[in-house]
């Protein structure tokens, strides 16, 4: 997908996102989150030529290079989308529990993601 | 993850799904349908002695699937499980045109994943058992 399509998608995504209760789908936030995150991280790498267009990466620990060799401007929402990779890692796919503090906490990483990216 | 933990989580999936819609909320509700039936067929697998709980695995089993297709699953899987995995599948083959691409769903294609889903979880069940919950 091309830089504006990822923006349209992740615009979709936080809307979906807001549907959901910070208590009672703590769990499916932080996932969400995530599937959020794809779209602005790929809208960034697009914008900073670091992947083409036909070209993506799901997650930060997928790049095609470290993200210390990112383009120095997208290297803090990568850094938060790395912690959120690792809240999804930790309480999606594994056992750890989530509760509402955790859902805030992805939501920060997310904002500071949407803010590189806007 | 247990059998408890899988069905607490789908059960938590199906909780958020009822608060989108599958039109306006496209990528969600695919992914939580999917993370949803993916949870069913982990509690089922591990029902029938297939997979492990353990994370990572144990025993020479390998432990949870997260998807149709990762970690390879070899060994041979009972008709309902089959028919679980066609129905998963076909959620998963979602993902790259519209949670990853720019399709949204249309009101048809909307039943299909519900129904898909409803097969995810009539096959799951018929293993799990009448004492299923949640």
């Amino acid at each position: 997908m091309t830089h504006d399509e990822h923006l349209v998608k992740a615009r979709r995504i936080v809307a979906s996102l807001e549907k959901l209760s910070l208590e009672s789908d703590a769990m499916c936030v932080i996932d969400g989150a995530v599937i959020a995150g794809y779209n602005l991280g790929n809208a960034l790498l697009h914008r900073h030529g670091v992947l083409p267009d036909v070209e993506h990466a799901n997650t930060p620990s997928k790049l095609p290079v470290a993200p210390a060799q990112l383009p120095t401007a997208i290297q803090p929402a990568f850094a938060a989308f790395t912690e959120l990779e690792r809240l999804r890692l930790e309480h999606v796919r594994s056992p750890g529990a989530c509760d509402t503090t955790l859902a805030k906490r992805a939501w920060q990483l997310l904002d500071e993601i949407r803010h590189a990216a806007s | 993850m247990n059998i408890a933990m899988h069905l607490e989580r789908a059960a938590a999936f199906e909780r958020a799904l009822a608060r989108l819609d599958p039109v306006e909320d496209t990528e969600l509700f695919v992914v939580f349908l999917m993370r949803a039936g993916t949870h069913r067929v982990n509690a089922a697998l591990h029902a029938l002695g297939l997979t492990s709980g353990v994370m990572g695995g144990a025993a020479g089993k390998i432990g949870d699937l997260n998807h149709t297709y990762k970690p390879k699953l070899d060994v041979a899987l009972p008709p309902a499980m089959q028919q679980a995995f066609k129905h998963l599948s076909l959620l998963e083959n979602l993902r790259p045109e519209f949670v990853r691409g720019p399709r949204v769903l249309d009101h048809a294609m909307a039943d299909a994943c519900r129904a898909a889903y409803a097969g995810i979880r009539a096959h799951t069940d018929s293993i799990l058992g009448a004492g299923v919950t949640p």
